[in-house]
């Protein structure tokens, strides 16, 4: 640590512990992360501070957010003397000249360790400082950061420099109202810095993406730097952006709305940029304030379509009908999901493409096939609301008391079996975070198609697999057909639907072989997934064109006789 | 002129999975799998008892076998991408190329006759000739292509040919004598599945998702004659010892020979619509001609006796 440094806080509140990562659509996680510096945080005491987590906490679903508990009133009685380790010991003036306006800062001398690893989290998790931030609506009312924002970007820059940790232990129970304080202790600290005209340097504690979706390992923590004053736009954009979400955050919390991802993006598309910057900053936030998503006011938005004989019962007393003519219901968050009621179906088909859902909704036809049934659709990777829907299905009886069959029509390619298996056991990165995804998956599920050979059952009618050759020259040939020219030249494309397997697609089978071929319940998608590699061409469910609906009857009346006998 | 063949012998469980990899020696019929093991059965006994099995063999399964014709070495593709070598007359396994996937993960594979060169075909195209007599392998041959996934290869039994196949219907032949390209076989715009020399090495038949085999001069380059009748995608060609027929499988799961005296489907063989991904002759003992094919099972087919006339 230089000396020339005029002020150094380490705002250290506690170690590691985990997260409640996956609120995430899953397809959110396969993607890169871009425009963020990624240091890697795994180091030896957080990883200790893995082992203490209480897995419990994950699986009590039913744990109120909204409740009311004593803590802030507790926070208000906290003696400001400081116990040894307590978050607020962390926050220490490096150097006492050019004193910010602080609310109230511990006098401790300079050789108290920066970041005190090993916190008891405990402690850390209960307490709450007035020191740092006062009870809300008392002596910070109103926080308008973007005006003291604007005024901070004409000061001139210093040459302090001023490095905020941000991690918190696991408060997946906490009420939202501790995220409020939370976010305004933050801001205060940061504002005592801008307005000391130190040089602010954000640490959060976010999640590794690509952690989450590799192996059985650890989540990977990798910590995100915002710097204010920024060296160069995408700095300055970064933490204004960073700013803008935990403002939008607060504005939630205080009027008790929800927002979703898309709600955010769409406040500010020119700050955002990208939705893909809101989802990551959002789950960088859940991550390092160590709560879920929804804590944080914030949902993916609704994703999901259902349709069918099916009642589902919500929290707040109303009952939504998903048996409408033309159209499917918006899958509500589980969370407001009371009970559902299956009547008449026997059958749930869990659809991949929205078309093709679409499809079958609007004409009525999912009315006439084998077992009336119910349509759940995902568009692509399914989100949660959707798997703990179908997961919900899953336990429930129809009114004649049967517990229905449950079938998957996805795409034949790898991400289509990719879906296929996240229905069906549940999304790794759950597992990988030793998330409750048993409670989101349908092991009774079944791959209906599309496959190879219904492809050629159904399509070689219609013309698709013949092809169209070009006499130009006779040279008949005595194999007892009509004569062929000598050269001939084939119609280039494959058959109608067909593509050819990309290099990505390859290797993203060849992973999916890695990860699941020695997996109890591997031998049927791997199987596909070799017969993709092998033959070399996918196919998409539009494939089936106008047969679709001849296939559903064919391919669901089979299954049921094949269950019958 | 037609003939008749007669299920031999059927295997109904001898992998687990889908059978994609098929090499026959006069001692061994070799199968790879999607399971991670590699199995020999029996040629010569009308049981085809199972004689070995390399447990070791690609974990995420095997998509090409080629064995040499004089039964001393077979190499394995699999679909983790490795390649490996087995030593068939220990029955041990005898080291992997290191450097195969360098240039572009190897997909196909062929051996010569002998077993001492190995010819590779990778994903982007790039066929290449290795020197399987002495470690290190040495790489012999590099023949730089369209960057065209290379669905199969096959090298002519004197070793002074190779042949590729690709995805976008590409077919060249080597000369392995001058290390040039010898010809661009044009006219074909579907993946080509299958590319066979005859024994004599002077025809090269041509299979592929065009459904049509196309029978190439080797030397001119010129397409001679095609037999049409499939009405699926034709995964493989191969010959008979003599030269005298062709069997072909194909996606639908129909296995026909072709004589290329008369230059017509002497027979179409198949019960099921399962897809057949290899077929082939077995080496000539007695008078009918026999052959294997392999999908979901090892089926054995033989020529019903006095029917070869015709």
């Amino acid at each position: 640590m230089s000396s020339n440094l005029e002020d150094q806080y380490y705002l250290e509140l506690s170690n590691v512990i985990d997260l409640y990562q996956n609120q995430t659509p899953i397809e959110d996680d396969g993607s890169e992360y871009f425009g963020w510096s990624d240091e890697d945080a795994a180091t030896g005491p957080e990883d200790t501070s893995l082992a203490l987590i209480d897995e419990s906490q994950f699986l009590d679903l039913t744990t109120p957010i909204f409740t009311p508990t004593a803590e802030i009133a507790t926070s208000s009685t906290i003696n400001t003397g400081l116990p040894d380790g307590d978050i607020v010991s962390s926050i220490q003036p490096t150097s006492t000249s050019s004193q910010p306006p602080f609310l109230q800062r511990p006098s401790t001398t300079q050789d108290i360790p920066k970041i005190p690893q090993g916190v008891d989290t405990a402690t850390a998790a209960t307490q709450t400082d007035p020191a740092v931030h006062p009870p809300i609506g008392s002596q910070v009312p109103e926080l308008d950061i973007e005006s003291r924002l604007f005024k901070a970007f004409l000061e001139a820059r210093r040459d302090g420099i001023v490095t905020i940790t941000w991690e918190e232990p696991d408060n997946s129970s906490r009420p939202s109202a501790w995220v409020l304080e939370k976010i305004d202790e933050l801001f205060t600290a940061w504002l005592d810095v801008i307005d000391g005209k130190g040089k602010l340097v954000v640490k959060l504690r976010g999640c590794g993406r690509r952690a989450l979706r590799s192996s059985r390992s650890q989540p990977k923590w990798v910590w995100r730097t915002f710097l204010y004053p920024g060296s160069s736009a995408s700095d300055i954009r970064k933490f204004a952006a960073l700013v803008r979400l935990l403002e939008l955050v607060r504005e939630a919390i205080t009027l008790d709305r929800v927002y979703t991802k898309r709600d955010i993006y769409y406040k500010d598309v020119a700050l955002f940029g990208s939705q893909q910057m809101v989802d990551n900053l959002v789950d960088d936030i859940s991550s390092a304030l160590g709560i879920p998503r929804r804590s944080l006011h914030i949902t993916a938005a609704a994703k999901g379509l259902v349709c069918g004989d099916l009642s589902i019962f919500k929290t707040d007393g109303s009952i939504i009908n998903c048996n409408i003519e033309g159209e499917g219901v918006l899958i509500p968050s589980s969370t407001d999901i009371e009970k559902v009621e299956i009547r008449d179906s026997d059958t749930v088909l869990i659809i991949e493409k929205e078309a093709i859902f679409r499809t079958l909704a609007e004409s009525g036809d999912w009315k006439r096939l084998p077992g009336r049934p119910i349509l759940v659709c995902g568009k692509g990777y399914p989100d949660i609301a959707t798997r703990e829907l179908a997961h919900y299905l899953y336990l429930s009886k129809n009114l004649a008391g049967q517990y229905p069959d449950f079938y998957c029509l996805v795409d034949y390619d790898p991400h289509g079996l990719d879906i296929y298996t996240m229905y069906k056991n549940g999304s790794l990165s759950c597992r990988t975070a030793g998330m409750f995804y048993e409670q989101m998956a349908v092991p009774a599920l079944r791959h209906l198609g599309v496959k190879f050979s219904d492809i050629l059952e159904y399509c070689s009618a219609e013309g698709n697999m013949s092809q169209n050759i070009e006499d130009s020259g006779v040279i008949p040939t005595d194999n007892g057909e009509e004569p062929r020219s000598k050269r001939v030249r084939y119609t280039s494309s494959p058959p109608q639907g067909l593509l050819p397997m990309t290099a990505h697609d390859r290797a993203k089978a060849v992973s999916m072989l890695r990860r699941d071929h020695d997996t109890a319940a591997a031998t049927e998608h791997t199987d596909d997934l070799r017969k993709l590699l092998y033959v070399g061409y996918k196919a998409e469910i539009q494939v089936l064109g106008d047969q679709l609906v001849r296939y559903l009857e064919e391919k669901l009346g089979r299954q049921r006789i094949g269950l019958a006998s | 002129m037609s003939k008749q063949y007669l299920t031999a012998h059927t295997i109904d469980n001898a992998h687990a999975s889908s059978i994609y990899a098929l090499a026959v020696t006069a001692d061994y019929t070799i199968t790879g799998s999607g399971s991670s093991v590699i199995k020999l059965h029996c040629t010569k006994d009308p049981a085809h008892p199972l004689l070995h099995t390399f447990v070791d063999g690609h974990a995420l399964g095997c998509h090409h076998i080629a064995a040499s014709k004089s039964g001393r070495r077979a190499v394995s593709a699999g679909f983790e991408g490795s390649l490996k070598i087995w030593d068939l007359e220990n029955l041990e396994a005898n080291g992997e190329i290191p450097g195969a996937n360098k240039d572009g993960q190897v997909w196909a594979v062929s051996l010569s006759a002998d077993g001492s060169r190995c010819l590779t075909g990778s994903q982007n195209g790039r066929i290449k000739i290795w020197d399987l007599e002495k470690e290190p392998f040495l790489q012999l041959r590099d023949y730089e292509t369209k960057n065209i996934f290379t669905l199969c290869v096959d090298l002519s039994a004197d070793g002074k040919f190779a042949a590729s196949g690709h995805e976008n219907g590409g077919v060249y032949i080597f000369n392995n004598e001058t290390g040039r390209m010898l010809h661009s076989l044009t006219g074909l715009m579907k993946p080509v599945r299958g590319v066979s020399f005859s024994p004599s090495g002077k025809l090269l038949a041509v299979c592929g998702d065009f459904q049509v085999i196309a029978i190439y001069d080797v030397h001119s380059g010129e397409q001679v004659f095609n037999f049409t009748g499939h009405t699926s995608w034709v995964f493989s060609v191969g010959w008979s010892e003599t030269g005298q027929f062709l069997v072909t499988s194909s996606f639908d799961g129909k296995t026909k020979i072709w004589s290329m005296d008369s230059r017509t489907c002497v027979t179409t063989l198949g019960e099921s619509n399962q897809p057949i991904f290899q077929a082939s002759f077995l080496p000539k003992i007695g008078a009918g001609e026999r052959l294997v094919t392999v999908g979901t099972t090892i089926t054995y087919y033989r020529e019903a006796s006095g029917a070869g006339t015709g």
